[in-house]
């Protein structure tokens, strides 16, 4: 019933491109994630975990 | 070189001032939007004031949320966090005070000028550009401290929350730039260099991704480090946040173009935007289950601590709203939600679930730690938890339910599609009327919650010591293998490959026969010799990405070009559309000046927060509104004002529906020509005058975007004008009112007049198509 696009063919392939190019970077994102080693992995993950204390702010340098 | 210790003071001054400015502007955020809501229900109170009215104080309401009290949440958070998580203070004092000041001088300048009625009339980018060079500046300050901090830091390894903060720095910049690239007309006006589904691409880009890195990537980065440390143990799993950070950073930017299905935006970006939106999903749910999993162990706590009871319930709604969009985003889903209240519902799950419980939830944890003393009242923090969750409920189930309703209403058919079930608009709205009263009432728990924080802030600061976090750090020396410059970065076979793929493969798509073919062999021996290479040297590629999580400015490059690529891919392209000989058989009759006059005033006033100017490809739009918008129908339209919501009807056809006498009095006082209607009265428009000087530079700008307007001679352009006004005049005094014709109830009648009328033009013949 609806006229659609005029526009040029070669671009609906972008989607499909588009989901191809998501893929590749999601597989090779999982792969090195699932490769990092543990002890890499566990240092990582206690980052915000450093002790601190703390002083008065009126006493700061 | 010996290591060396030394002792490091956070700059925690700017935390408290950017968390105290939250709380303030979260709570005047909220404020308006109380206002916004009860004025839907009771059109009286707009007062019949210009800087009262809804279509101006929705975009107040809007900005507000988003940019004062997330924004300074979100800076609370990243530079508290950053500080601790590199081992370093901030670079610069002077930046960070640089940086909240300027923030906040934008927030007061957004809300004088929003309510005079200056906007660039598109959704959450409406403030004027003098301002919008504010925000570039205040955010590239807040860039510079930033990296200049990771610079300064000594901790090499960066934490996943640190990838979150980058990707918005760098994201937010790029999206807010080419969103605002405007031209002025004088220096409160301009107009946006993008017209038409240009325009609507573009700022779908921006609004759509506004959301993804402003209220969602840094809030991750948040819970990625006030989870862990309220819950006391480690992330469920670091991989997964590896895999969630660039899986999201990835698809993200793709999804703008779901919030234009069905529109006349080409089918392939409606695809684009749909795809990427359902691929969402993994990655959103991936990151929900990583947060809510880290509370292992520490659930019981939830029972007495208010801090987890935020944290857990924002990954929840985090969840809801991210289960909820790409459900959105589905075609056929999106014609019975879009321009209803569902998407109101869907947006507040967000805002207020995720964004203002994580809020809550920090803001709580912080309190005792930045000034030195446990918080007034816990028991307060819980009912302050309570009244938010039974708030958002009541909002989101009120604005489903409404949404629902609306899109069945507006949706409906008899006579086997041939008529509509409900012809009048208003059935739907006055249908509509008691959710949205539940919403006010929803949105009024959620604030008296708020107003519950602001007190226990109130009660523990006061009589309380500032205090600044310190930290003793070793010194030592990086290793040479650890740094990764500019060179190493780029000269490595990971993007040796892929960047010799990517330009075979280009040269497959595009080229010609000799280049197609010569691409595709490229492209295959490409991919093959990087499987070979990847098998004989897998400790080279690995070793590049090792040493990128310990760079900075590499992991910044690389951030930054997986968020190009989506946007690049979906805006370069469409630049061919605007081309006046792809418009689907109608193209636009320019404007008259008059109509350019009526048209600034249709966006200062903001009508576009409740009227589209779109009419669907699905048959009910076509019974109620007349026949579908074509993409050449709005290729003069500066900005373009498709809209998002429909509290009122489709205007895309309005021009010569009703007669001039009509207009007059629906925007006299809407009720004696729309029984029912909840639209404000716009008596301002029959007693200011139009502002016809300003036309000459205006047009100019028009011109210099491509809109074919004459050079006009000395005095052409007011006779024009006159000469349309007296007519429009006539015509009314002829229906038995009179008006003096400068005013700008004329220049806006001209306008909407004219809505809907073009020229036919024989189609572009598409090489190979019929």
């Amino acid at each position: 019933m609806f006229r659609r696009l005029l526009f040029e063919n070669w671009v609906s392939l972008f989607p499909l491109i588009a989901l191809i190019t998501a893929g590749s970077v999601y597989l090779t994102i999982f792969y090195r994630a699932v490769r990092m080693k543990s002890a890499q992995i566990d240092r990582f993950a206690r980052l915000p975990f450093e002790s601190e204390t703390s002083i008065p702010a009126d006493e700061s340098k | 070189m010996s290591d060396r210790k030394i002792t490091i003071e956070y700059n925690d001054k700017v935390v408290r001032q950017f968390l105290l400015a939250s709380v303030i502007w979260g709570a005047v955020g909220m404020l308006v939007g109380m206002l916004v809501a009860s004025q839907l229900n009771y059109w009286r109170l707009n007062f019949d004031l210009p800087w009262l009215t809804f279509g101006r104080l929705r975009p107040l309401h809007t900005n507000a949320v988003i940019f004062a009290f997330v924004g300074n949440m979100m800076f609370a958070g990243v530079y508290y966090s950053t500080q601790r998580l590199v081992k370093a203070r901030l670079a610069s004092d002077f930046l960070s005070s640089l940086h909240f000041w300027g923030w906040q001088l934008i927030i007061v300048a957004a809300a004088i000028t929003l309510p005079l009625g200056f906007s660039r009339g598109k959704e959450y980018a409406e403030l004027i550009w003098p301002i919008n060079i504010a925000v570039a500046f205040i955010w590239v300050v807040f860039g510079v401290n930033f990296f200049w901090t990771l610079a300064r830091r000594h901790e090499p390894a960066l934490y996943v929350a640190i990838w979150f903060y980058i990707a918005t720095i760098i994201t937010v910049a790029m999206l807010y730039i080419v969103n605002h690239l405007s031209i002025p007309t004088s220096l409160l006006h301009s107009y946006p260099v993008f017209g038409g589904v240009q325009d609507a691409l573009v700022q779908w880009w921006y609004g759509h991704n506004a959301v993804a890195f402003f209220l969602t990537t840094p809030i991750l980065g948040i819970m990625y480090y006030f989870v862990p440390k309220a819950a006391e143990r480690p992330v469920y799993s670091y991989r997964l946040s590896v895999i969630h950070f660039w899986s999201l950073v990835f698809v993200y930017i793709w999804a703008g173009p779901h919030h234009l299905l069905n529109t006349s935006l080409p089918g392939w970006l409606q695809a684009l935007g749909m795809t990427f939106s359902l691929m969402l999903w993994a990655p959103s749910w991936g990151g929900m289950l990583n947060g809510l999993l880290t509370l292992r162990g520490a659930w019981h706590k939830l029972r007495t601590d208010p801090v987890l009871k935020f944290f857990a319930a924002a990954i929840t709604f985090y969840g809801m709203a991210t289960f909820e969009g790409p459900l959105l985003s589905i075609k056929s889903v999106n014609a019975l939600a879009h321009y209803t209240d569902w998407i109101i519902g869907h947006v507040h799950a967000g805002a207020l679930g995720w964004n203002g419980f994580m809020a809550a939830g920090m803001i709580y944890w912080l309190l005792p730690r930045l000034w030195n003393k446990p918080l007034y009242s816990v028991s307060l923090a819980n009912l302050h938890f309570w009244l938010g969750t039974v708030g958002i409920l009541l909002y989101v189930a009120a604005m489903w339910t409404s949404g629902i309703t609306q899109g069945l209403m507006l949706n409906a058919t008899t006579e086997n599609g041939t008529l509509l079930a409900y012809p009048s608009f208003l059935d739907t709205l006055n249908a509509i009327r008691p959710m949205m009263l539940f919403r006010v009432v929803g949105g009024g728990l959620y604030l008296v919650g708020w107003l519950l924080l602001t007190y226990n802030l109130y009660r523990t600061v006061k009589g309380a010591k500032a205090v600044n976090g310190t930290v003793e750090v070793f010194i030592t020396e990086r290793l040479a293998e650890e740094r990764l410059g500019f060179g190493a970065m780029v000269v490595n076979p990971p993007v040796i490959f892929s960047c010799f793929g990517t330009l075979f493969a280009c040269a497959w798509m595009f080229g010609n026969d000799f280049t197609k073919l010569a691409g595709l062999i490229g492209t295959v021996f490409c991919v093959m010799l990087a499987w070979l290479h990847f098998g004989a040297r897998t400790h080279r590629w690995a070793a590049w990405y090792d040493r990128l999580l310990l760079n900075a400015l590499p992991f910044t490059i690389l951030t930054f070009i997986a968020v190009a690529a989506g946007g690049m891919i979906q805006i370069i392209p469409t630049t061919l559309v605007n081309r006046a000989d792809n418009i689907e058989g109608r193209r636009a009759i320019p404007y008259t000046p008059l109509e350019i006059a009526g048209r600034d005033i249709y966006v200062s006033e903001g009508c576009y927060n409740c009227h589209s100017q779109m009419i669907r490809t699905l048959v009910p739009d076509v019974l109620r509104y007349g026949d579908y918008s074509r993409l050449g129908e709005s290729i003069y339209d500066y900005p373009f004002q498709w809209g998002s919501k429909r509290t009122g009807p489709d205007l895309a056809r309005v021009g010569g529906k009703y007669p001039n006498l009509w207009h007059y009095r629906h925007l006299l006082n809407a009720r004696d020509v729309s029984p029912g209607s909840n639209m404000p009265n716009y008596p301002w428009l029959f007693t200011n005058k139009t502002d016809v000087a300003a036309l000459t530079s205006k047009l100019a700008v028009q011109r210099l975007l491509g809109v074919p307007y004459p050079e006009y001679e000395e005095g052409e352009l007011l006779l024009l004008v006159s000469t349309q006004e007296k007519a429009i005049a006539d015509d009314l005094h002829a229906a038995g009112v009179t008006v003096a014709p400068d005013r700008e109830i004329v220049a806006l009648i001209a306008y909407l007049q004219k809505l809907g009328k073009s020229e036919l033009v024989a189609p572009r013949k598409v090489a190979g198509s019929e």
